[in-house]
């Protein structure tokens, strides 16, 4: 029966009677590669810029947490909706094959790894991968993951990210690990299009002593669905745009940096970026990932400043303006005198801004008059505007 | 001063008209990519009317329509000719534009002229059952009347978001007896494999063609049907234009401009080729034009190579000449949905190749002002794909209005726009995009297949 409907399809596509291509590919089950950088983004929670080379082992020390195996494992148990359509091609343990068997999908390990994982296993992992006849790579990690595969792979196969990574400026990535799994389950369905999307990729060095030099490292093909793969351009909702400034400022903030964070969606969002506790309408203060004191008052933010190299975090109250002195009077005229102008990062969604077009202080006389004239907003991933504090 | 022209009962016309008799050059044949060998069309016999298949290769020029078959055309043919002078007046041109009007078919559409005839030879050779695939249902409909003016059944397998998402064809479908199954369905060995893998899958246009197809080889006294692209099926169609002929003698006038849409090529095959044959045979008054407009989402003519394309990704498929944007392509959505079709008439790309046809491509938000323009006028609601000849005949007007030419355009309004209220809405509340197709995608796409086929170009 098979072998007759194969015909007349094949007869009738060559009218361009589309129907061959569909009735292959349920016949076979689709060989999806699957690559954990499994630490990539252990750096973020630590204020560290990235975990390539020897800031791994810092990030260890630092007590930081690994966040790609989470992040594959949401992306898989998400993928079971099209389990009898795919056939996981991954590398051992930790680097896929642990998730893999956790989410009870149909796997094959290819490969060995040593005890520690290194960017060649990722490289190793692509070209096993490639070589295994897969349609697709998947890949949770960062940009130095992006950059290992598109070594190896270059624009040849599909490679879509799961972002777990603390730098991502390549547009390989899904916007989160739901959208990725979306994504593949289409790429299992249809044919999506492919776009040749950027690898991007700073120098964590230079990075981290503040210097942005964000470098394009090659292209590759990207599946490709609607709004759920991010691009460079602008993010279209309000929570995406907090998602982007958030994914900015995990990038910015330092070890022994001590971060008092006011009240707000925006600054909430980079809490849950970055996976440490903020209360939504308090203030807080944190240091290297972790939240030190919760819902802070006056003085327990002075203590927490008093001799150390500190930060505050502010987004404003929406349609007002205001950056200090409206609902988050704890930061008070004493701790801004402390910090002064230049320790002040304002983050706030681009559609919030345009509401009022500048920014207002109401401390005291003294504070608010030091802080008028221009200051710096992030309105998103490494966009930053200059607005008017009247 | 009429509005409409009409053709009584008694005038409709009793021949269609085939063009492979009268084409410029010979149709380049569908080719296997293992032997480089022409393929016949013997596998087509196993799913359609012996009849259809002799029309599809058929070098008669004239083919009598059956008694039966213009009975059931009189429920609604001969269509109005219509003469849209308040879209004139609007335009302030001096240019006359008549319109052709098939959306008075039952089901809404020009395609019930090839549903009628399909289903008839079918019957005629004692088919029980039929069955097609339908994306939105507008094919469906069409072979659902047929098959309830006819008394024979109709197995539907309809894309199941469609089914779900848009039920009132379905329901038109329904209250025509025919049998809609939403697809991927457990009626076939195809369909239950792919619920089996993905239990939630929403269908596609291939998943529903296969099933259909599924259907047709495995029962007995069932066929299978195709509402496009095929020649059979564009033969049916030049009822349109053979009638409008007529309609233009009466009021002793003649196009210089044919315009209509292409998806896959049959609504404006059905009405040039009565026209092309008066060019090619020498009793045209007049040097007609004939312009064929499709979407910049897929403008798969205007912006593709005519070479020969693979059928598939996997290789496998015989080749066809026809004009491709490359197998990577992938439309994005569009409302003209019956524009988005992979598949094109191939006398129509060989005539676009020849230079016979002109092409042009338009965004869906301009066409869409085009047709707020035409309901503004005239009153009635195109289709989503007709809305693209709408554009270029009021583009042309307006030129017309500059040099001062008298000219007479005709165009094909092949369907009401009753079904597509949802692609108005999202005209009228602003969420149109303007979709272009990246030429440089296109020429990739292109490169990628001389590649895999470096003796494409020596064919």
């Amino acid at each position: 029966m098979s072998d007759k409907v194969e015909e007349v399809l094949r007869a009738l596509n060559a009218f361009g009677v589309s129907g061959l291509e569909d009735f292959e590919r349920w016949k076979t089950k689709r060989k999806i590669g699957f690559i954990v950088n499994p630490i990539a983004g252990m750096g973020g929670s630590v204020g560290l810029k990235g975990t390539d080379g020897k800031a791994y082992k810092l990030a260890l020390k630092l007590n930081a947490k690994p966040v790609a195996p989470i992040k594959a494992l949401n992306f898989l148990n998400r993928l079971k909706a099209v389990k009898g359509a795919i056939e996981l091609l991954t590398y051992p343990r930790e680097m896929g094959e642990n998730e893999a068997k956790q989410a009870n999908l149909d796997f094959k390990v290819l490969g060995s790894i040593g005890e520690e994982t290194t960017a060649e296993d990722t490289k190793r992992a692509a070209k096993d991968m490639l070589e295994a006849g897969v349609e697709l790579i998947v890949f949770v990690g960062g940009d130095g993951t992006a950059r290992d595969i598109c070594e190896v792979i270059g624009d040849s196969l599909p490679v879509l990210g799961v972002p777990a990574g603390v730098k991502m400026h390549s547009s390989v990535f899904a916007v989160n690990a739901r959208a990725a799994a979306e994504v593949v389950i289409e790429f299992v369905r249809r044919a999506l299009p492919l776009e040749l999307r950027e690898v991007m990729d700073v120098d964590e060095e230079a990075f981290r002593e503040n210097r942005l030099s964000a470098k394009l490292y090659g292209f590759m093909k990207v599946p490709v669905k609607s709004d759920l793969v991010q691009s460079t351009k602008v993010a279209t909702t309000e929570f995406d745009n907090q998602i982007e400034i958030a994914r900015y400022v995990a990038e910015l903030m330092e070890p022994d940096v001590v971060y008092v964070i006011g009240p707000g969606t925006t600054t909430k969002a980079i809490a849950d970026y970055m996976g440490f506790e903020k209360t939504l309408l308090g203030v807080d203060v944190v240091l290297n990932g972790k939240t030190i004191v919760k819902d802070a008052n006056e003085k327990q933010i002075l203590s927490s400043i008093k001799g150390r190299k500190a930060k505050v975090i502010v987004t404003p109250i929406g349609g007002q303006g205001f950056i200090f002195g409206r609902g988050n009077q704890q930061i008070s005229a004493e701790v801004l005198k402390i910090l002064g102008k230049e320790n002040i990062i304002v983050v706030s969604t681009r559609k919030k801004l345009a509401q009022t077009g500048f920014l207002r202080v109401d401390v005291n006389e003294e504070v608010d008059s030091a802080l008028k004239g221009e200051i710096e907003v992030i309105v998103g991933y490494g966009q930053r505007v200059l607005v008017e504090i009247r | 001063m009429h509005a409409k022209i009409f053709l009584s009962e008694d005038e409709m016309p009793d021949k269609w008209y085939n063009i492979l008799p009268d084409l410029p050059r010979e149709l380049p044949p569908p080719i296997d990519p293992a032997t480089r060998e022409p393929i016949k069309p013997e596998a087509l016999e196993r799913i359609f009317a012996k009849e259809l298949i002799k029309q599809e290769v058929s070098q008669d020029r004239w083919i009598k329509i059956p008694e039966e078959v213009r009975e059931i055309y009189s429920l609604w043919r001969p269509t109005p000719l219509f003469r849209a002078r308040r879209l004139e007046k609007m335009l302030r041109t001096p240019a006359r534009i008549y319109y052709k009007f098939e959306s008075i078919s039952p089901a809404g559409s020009h395609k019930p002229n090839t549903a009628v005839a399909q289903a008839y030879y079918n019957l005629k050779e004692g088919i029980e059952r039929l069955t097609t695939e339908t994306g939105a249902g507008q094919w469906g409909s069409a072979l659902a009347f047929a098959g309830a003016m006819l008394g024979i059944d109709v197995t539907v397998y309809m894309v199941k978001c469609s089914y779900e998402q848009k039920p009132f064809r379905r329901v038109l479908m329904q209250l025509w007896n025919a049998d809609v199954v939403a697809s991927p369905s457990n009626r076939t060995k195809f369909g239950s494999e792919v619920l089996s893998k993905d239990p939630d899958n929403p269908g596609s246009l291939g998943i529903a063609i296969s099933e259909a197809i599924e259907d047709a080889v495995t029962h007995e006294n069932t066929k299978y049907t195709l509402g496009s692209v095929l020649n059979h099926v564009l033969i049916h169609q030049t009822i349109i234009g053979l009638e409008t002929k007529k309609q233009f003698e009466a009021v002793d006038d003649y196009p210089d401009l044919i315009v209509g849409c292409i998806g896959g090529g049959s609504s404006f095959s059905g009405l040039f080729w009565p026209f092309y044959y008066d060019k090619v045979s020498g009793k045209a008054p007049k040097d007609v034009e004939f312009l064929a407009t499709e979407s910049t989402a897929a403008p798969s003519v205007s912006k593709g190579v005519y070479m020969y394309d693979h059928g598939d990704t996997a290789r496998l498929t015989p080749l066809l000449k026809m004009h491709t944007l490359g197998h990577e392509f992938v439309p994005p959505p569009i409302h003209a949905g019956g524009l988005r079709y992979h598949g094109m008439a191939p006398t129509l790309c060989l005539l676009a190749n020849e230079g016979i046809v002109k092409v042009k491509a338009y965004n869906q938000l301009e066409v869409f002002d085009a047709a707020a323009m035409f309901a503004n006028s005239e009153g009635h609601l195109p289709a989503p794909e007709p809305t693209h000849a709408i554009k270029a005949v009021i583009d042309e007007a307006i030129r017309c209005k500059e040099t001062k030419e008298e000219k007479t355009i005709l165009f094909l309004l092949c369907g009401h726009g009753h079904f597509d209220m949802k692609a108005y809405q999202d005209y009228i509340e602003g969420k149109l995009l303007p979709y272009e197709y990246p030429e440089e995608e296109v020429k990739k796409a292109q490169e990628r297949l001389k590649e895999l086929y470096p003796w494409i170009g020596e064919l």
